[in-house]
């Protein structure tokens, strides 16, 4: 939906908070008043708002009181030379407006930090020249709408991480050694090389190709969504007592992560099912319904 | 890029030696002269007519010219059942995806130049298609957008909200006519409570509610001031022995339909109600045929649309309903579709206000644009004549949706709307689907090139 005012995107949040919603997320053209006003409304139900922002910065979301941002430095318009308050100045933020200033780009991330704002990762959604795992599933059409369309040329698994990739792998990293709370999404938007849950395990084999220690990566992707939700009590880690969700792998990815995609049963609430039966359930109809 | 599918777009446009069926019932004229000037109906005259200097002449001898339809149950989705197999058998959840592709232009080329929504799974889609259309980014009809349906808390989809009662019923058409919803539909299992809330709202702001009912009967809703209802008089349940207030049982509707004959003193006051409260009631013959074994034509025109996805699920519908042992409620499936022809017809009589839509649901076998045109053909097949099913699916519609001052009827000073098609549908209903060119505010689209554009997508988007 549009928004047109800051009054209405309080109405917005109260009106779909009243439906059930547990959760907002802001887009690229709001302006920080309508940004602040939809914080506030959920704020004061106690629900968070996260953002693919763009016509605001993250520093200025960070000071609106924003509870995580999606994409991390990918949607950063902070380093965007042509910005203007309360506009989007188009197009991502690409890899030399990143590098261009290293200070301002580390004192960014300690201001989210020292803000207490999430950072999701979003990888996968940029790497799908070397990887778009899952596409078999897709709809014939839909898959070649995808092959044919390719936003990059096609490259193999095995090719090394390019180097845009391999930034924003580095901007997570340091986010998470500062302390803060890196989050791991797929986001399966974009060309269509995305595919949901095959795409998890892309972002988890990056975030290791990136520096991230195994271990490290499984608690982005795990634990700290489950903190993030306020649900860690209940999920998020192994541990007796803890909700059987969990995933039962044929291999030990803590020495080849490549093992993280052997998947033989997925545990939810303690019902184990079995994830090639679910998958060719839906083998050429994803992209359908 | 959407110039490709323009054919005629000039200042002042000439039709010569058409026949003109004007969409008020009146007899065709033959060999007419229009005119079409600034997106406007010039002038309708005979061939002496001259035609203005530097106008752009089409000679369309052999053609007739009607109205452009109205369409009053047309949504902009598609039905889908997951993995439906040739049993029948589908996972849940059914799905109702959105086509704002394809059905906009569908319709457009079907000849439809403007349509209610009647119902939305997905309101800001339907509402960004209306934004998209009227700024010229897309092509399609003049849209009445109508919010997301209004439905009681047992309601089967999961893509609708439901009601927690009047309060929240009243929430809801106010914000989605903040939003720009321009109409509300009830649904199913609405309780009388939050349908009177619901219609209270809307008529604050001079908005109008329609229902598909099945829990609230139609003398109930009259009362609670509806202004239109959905299906003829299969959605009616006043006549159900077992009825409880605001359930919706299973085959209530059916059976008061059974019951309600067109010669009982039923029919009589129910229809002397509807006149009399001027309710209008919206024929979807399209949706209801599909239920009686063989009756659907299947059209080569809908097979090429479909996605190979989609058609095969239609095709498994279609077999399954054609070849059930025993043909199993064949023949009550043609007696209901009989009666409710019957029962439109002796609304239509009496004075009742009777629009037309297809409503593509069901078992995917109604699309968008060739059910408007079949819901024509089997008005005829009800009894009208083929100038009374024209009116009933153009000036009808903009009748009930308060444009007939602007579109509706070929008339000087309206607006521009109005289909091209070969052969002469006041003898052959048929040729009704024989569309060439749709003109939309004067601006003419080559039916065949804007299908053509939809070819085998039409289930995906
Ligand atoms: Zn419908």
């Amino acid at each position: 939906m549009t928004i047109g005012t800051p009054e209405a995107a309080a109405k917005a949040v109260d009106f779909y908070a009243d439906q059930g919603a547990t959760s907002f997320k802001a887009y690229t053209n709001l302006t920080r008043a309508e940004l602040g006003a939809a914080i506030q409304a959920a704020h004061r139900r106690g629900l968070k708002v996260t953002g693919h922002l763009c016509s605001v910065t993250l520093r200025e979301a960070a000071d609106l009181g924003i509870d995580d941002i999606e994409h991390g430095f990918m949607a950063a318009s902070d380093f965007k030379a042509n910005k203007q308050p309360d506009l989007c100045p188009g197009g991502g933020t690409s890899e030399a407006e990143l590098a261009a200033d290293p200070a301002k780009a580390d004192a960014l991330l300690d201001y989210l930090v020292q803000k207490k704002v999430a950072y999701t990762s979003t990888l996968a959604v940029r790497d799908t020249a070397r990887n778009s795992p899952g596409i078999e599933v897709y709809a014939p059409d839909v898959r070649a709408l995808f092959e044919n369309n390719r936003r990059q040329p096609k490259s193999s698994p095995d090719a090394p991480m390019p180097s845009g990739l391999k930034q924003l792998v580095g901007f997570a990293k340091a986010f998470y050694d500062k302390g803060g709370l890196l989050l791991v999404g797929t986001d399966p938007t974009g060309g269509g090389g995305v595919v949901p849950g095959f795409a998890n395990h892309t972002e988890i084999e990056n975030l290791v190709q990136g520096g991230f220690r195994f271990e490290e990566a499984i608690k982005a992707s795990t634990l700290n969504g489950a903190a993030y939700l306020g649900r860690a009590e209940k999920i998020g880690t192994v541990a007796a007592g803890k909700q059987a969700d969990l995933v039962l792998i044929a291999g030990d990815p803590s020495t080849d992560v490549r093992d993280v995609r052997k998947v033989e049963i997925v545990f939810k609430e303690g019902v184990g099912y079995d994830p090639k039966k679910l998958i060719d359930a839906v083998r050429g109809k994803a992209g359908l319904y | 890029m959407l110039q490709q599918y323009v054919k005629v777009d000039a200042p002042v446009v000439v039709l010569r030696g058409v026949r003109v069926i004007d969409g008020t019932g009146a007899a065709a004229r033959e060999n007419q002269t229009v005119v079409l000037d600034g997106g406007k109906i010039a002038a309708i005259g005979p061939a002496s007519l001259k035609a203005p200097k530097g106008a752009t002449v089409l000679d369309l001898a052999g053609h007739t010219v009607l109205p452009g339809l109205v369409g009053m149950h047309n949504h902009l989705f598609y039905t889908a059942s997951p993995n439906l197999d040739a049993h029948g058998h589908s996972e849940p959840p059914r799905v109702i995806p959105e086509m704002p592709f394809t059905s906009p232009r569908m319709y457009l080329a079907a000849g439809v130049t403007t349509m209610r929504t009647t119902g939305s799974m997905s309101p800001y889609a339907d509402l960004g298609v209306k934004k998209l259309i009227d700024t010229g980014k897309m092509i399609g009809p003049h849209l009445d957008v109508t919010g997301p349906y209004l439905d009681g808390a047992a309601t089967p989809f999961f893509q609708i909200h439901p009601l927690t009662g009047p309060d929240d019923a009243r929430r809801m058409v106010n914000y989605w006519a903040d939003m720009g919803a321009t109409s509300f539909k009830a649904y199913m299992h609405i309780s009388r409570a939050e349908l009177a809330a619901a219609i209270e709202e809307a008529h604050k702001r001079g908005i109008k509610v329609t229902g598909h009912l099945c829990s609230v009967s139609y003398p109930e809703a009259v009362a609670a001031g509806i202004d239109n209802l959905e299906h003829g008089f299969t959605a009616n349940s006043q006549l159900d022995p077992d009825r409880k207030p605001d359930v919706c049982s299973p085959g209530a509707t059916r059976r008061t339909l059974a019951a309600m004959q067109p010669d009982t003193p039923e029919a009589d006051a129910l229809i002397k109600l509807l006149v009399d409260n001027k309710v209008a009631v919206t024929s979807t013959l399209p949706v209801s045929e599909q239920g009686v074994p063989g009756h659907a034509p299947l059209d080569p025109r809908a097979m090429k649309a479909m996605t190979a996805e989609a058609r095969e699920a239609y095709l498994y519908n279609r077999n399954l309903r054609n070849t059930a042992p025993g043909n199993r409620g064949a023949a009550d499936s043609d007696r209901q579709l009989r009666t409710d022809m019957a029962l439109q017809k002796k609304f239509f009589e009496a004075g009742g206000l009777l629009v037309a839509g297809p409503d593509p649901t069901g078992n995917g076998g109604v699309l968008p644009g060739f059910g408007d045109q079949r819901g024509v053909e089997l008005l005829v097949e009800a009894g009208f004549t083929p100038l009374e099913a024209i009116r009933i699916a153009t000036l009808n519609g903009a009748t009930y949706l308060g444009l007939a001052d602007r579109i509706g009827s070929l008339a000087v000073g309206k607006n521009a709307d109005l289909v091209v098609v070969k052969g002469d549908p006041s003898k052959t209903i048929g040729d009704i689907s024989k569309v060439e060119i749709v003109f939309k505010d004067g601006v003419g689209f080559d039916s065949r090139r804007v299908l053509d554009s939809v070819t085998g997508r039409y289930g995906q988007y």
